[in-house]
């Protein structure tokens, strides 16, 4: 299910402008979009899902125009949306919050809404606690009530926002798994400010920061963008030895004797430090590109 | 899929949430002992010790003395089950499916209705049963079945409308004062006091006007020579006025959505 998006804006009252000129074009399979706190992502997706108009720009959806009232009914009927603040009713147990959400989704034959209900309980391995109230779930329970009732009525277009936000290692893990595990089928729309979810997630991605789109593309492309400009740096750990230049740095790990730092952007030489270059991650080639962003936008904001 | 499977569904869960409130329960038990407590009092009101009075217009005096409270509860319970679909943050979710607003609304309305509903007719039934003891018989029954759906369910139709409605529009708490207030000015207020009120009009909500037309209830005791007519006016104007305060909550919600 494609996904196109031209020129969209969105500006919310008192002139907040939280998206600009947005182009994307969104091919089937699982996408990532990815972004810093406020880069206008959950406006995106909320977007995406029908709870919000855009102030202005085109949206087509599997061919459905998103201007009209009845391309945005069509569309709905063929998504799962998870939100990044998913509400539950605290006084319903996990079977009758998705029975009942399965019946607004129109799943109306008794019978096969309660085998959905089931198999997405044992998906999201809650059978055993199916019965308990939600008000006693965790935050974790909760995330996995979400992805079941987003999966109801078998979406073709799967929206989950922040999906791993407050899950354990654990649970993020296996939320990546079923995620990727969707991909394969339908379009899911992953948006994340955790790049290790996209890293072992999506091969294709966007990312936004203030509103725009500052790339999109391949993982590759976006490791390739940042290749020559990682170092691992060793020093002995002395202040004066720390890596200098026009870096930043990803991470710092004390060893015995010595302090080794991994660092993105122009390295300046020092006879302080042993600097190689090395093979760059997602993390550091979007934390490259981040540094690039502020680069121009400083540049432009001066010029 | 047919609407009509999602209304349903939405009545039965609405239902269930509300009618499974311990504090609903613990309440209209209260208000249960209180109405039972004060029947010798709402006896005397009916005129039982008048001559010429029949058990039918008795049945009626009594229903309209004993919902003025249960009405006053219904209102303040149904006041947070708006609300709570944005507290719970459930609303964003409902939003993102196919066209259910006005389904969802109409399920919300019923079921919270007749959850609030239930433990106030057992209330009233037990009240009922005590009238039906000292009256020493069970006709009292069927009566007061057509005393409370005439007298008391349009009240509560039109409690339902407004609560819902107005709870979208202004804090919870604020809302319970102001319908508290609202009730007693509108209800209790006789014209003696010298305030212009709705107790004396077919816009009373609590029926005391529907009582004494249809059935000669002598409860209200400002409210004199109201014909059957009159009667019908008010239960009737009493049933619209919540199915346009619905239609208008629906168009402010589809203006709000479509403003987002």
């Amino acid at each position: 299910m494609k996904i196109e998006i031209g020129n969209l804006n969105k500006v919310y009252r008192g002139d907040i402008h939280a998206l600009e000129s947005v182009n994307l074009s969104i091919p089937g399979g699982m996408y990532g979009l990815l972004g810093p706190n406020g880069a206008g992502k959950t406006t995106l997706m909320r977007i995406l899902a029908g709870i919000l108009r855009p102030s202005s720009g085109k949206l087509s959806i599997g061919g459905y125009d998103y201007d009209t009232e009845k391309g945005r009914v069509e569309v709905k009927r063929l998504l799962g949306y998870l939100p990044q603040e998913m509400g539950v009713y605290p006084d319903l147990n996990a079977r009758e919050f998705l029975d009942y959400v399965a019946i607004l989704k129109g799943l109306d034959d008794r019978r096969a809404r309660q085998k959905r209900v089931d198999e997405l309980l044992e998906t999201v391995s809650l059978t055993t606690v199916a019965r308990r109230k939600l008000k006693t779930f965790s935050g974790g329970m909760k995330r996995r009530v979400g992805i079941a009732q987003a999966l109801l009525n078998d979406p073709r277009l799967l929206i989950v926002d922040e999906p791993t936000a407050g899950l354990d290692p654990e649970e993020r893990i296996r939320f990546r798994n079923l995620l990727s595990d969707l991909g394969g089928e339908r379009t899911v729309l992953l948006s994340t400010h955790i790049v290790e979810d996209i890293a072992q997630t999506c091969r294709n991605l966007a990312i936004l920061k203030s509103g725009h789109v500052v790339f999109q593309g391949t993982t590759i492309d976006l490791i390739g963008q940042a290749r020559g400009k990682v170092w691992i740096v060793t020093t002995n750990g002395s202040r004066s030895s720390r890596p200098t230049g026009n870096i930043t740095v990803v991470s710092t790990m004390h060893m015995d004797t010595s302090v080794q730092y991994r660092v993105v952007g122009e390295l300046a030489p020092s006879d302080e430090y042993e600097a190689a270059l090395t093979e760059p991650s997602l993390e550091d080639s979007y934390v490259w590109l981040m540094r690039e962003q502020m680069v121009h936008h400083s540049g432009a904001t001066h010029a | 899929m047919g609407q009509r499977a999602i209304l349903w569904g939405v009545i039965r869960y609405e239902f269930k949430m509300q009618a499974r409130r311990r504090s609903l329960w613990i309440v209209f038990a209260g208000i249960a002992l209180i109405m039972l407590g004060a029947m010798p009092g709402n006896l005397f009101n009916s005129g039982a010790h008048l001559g010429g009075i029949t058990l039918l217009q008795q049945v009626a005096s009594v229903t309209v003395d004993i919902d003025w409270l249960p009405l006053i509860a219904i209102g303040i319970f149904l006041a947070d089950r708006f609300p709570r679909e944005r507290n719970n943050r459930v609303d964003e979710l409902f939003e993102s499916m196919p066209g259910t607003l006005n389904t969802r609304l109409a399920g919300k309305y019923l079921g919270c209705l007749l959850g609030t509903l239930l433990p106030a007719f057992i209330a009233y039934s037990l009240d009922i049963g005590l009238l039906a003891f000292i009256k020493h018989t069970l006709l009292v029954l069927p009566l007061s079945l057509v005393t409370y759906t005439t007298i008391v369910l349009p009240g509560v139709c039109f409690i339902t409308a407004f609560t819902l409605a107005c709870t979208a529009l202004m804090w919870v708490p604020l809302y319970q004062f102001l319908f508290i207030g609202y009730w007693f000015w509108g209800n209790m207020l006789g014209p003696r006091i010298g305030l212009p009120t709705l107790s004396t009009t077919i816009l009373m909500p609590s029926g005391g006007f529907i009582g004494a037309g249809f059935f000669g209830s002598l409860t209200v005791t400002w409210i004199k020579g109201v014909t059957p007519l009159e009667s019908l006016a008010s239960l009737l104007i009493l049933l619209l006025i919540p199915l346009f305060v619905m239609i208008l909550f629906y168009r402010y919600l589809k203006w709000q959505q479509s403003r987002q």
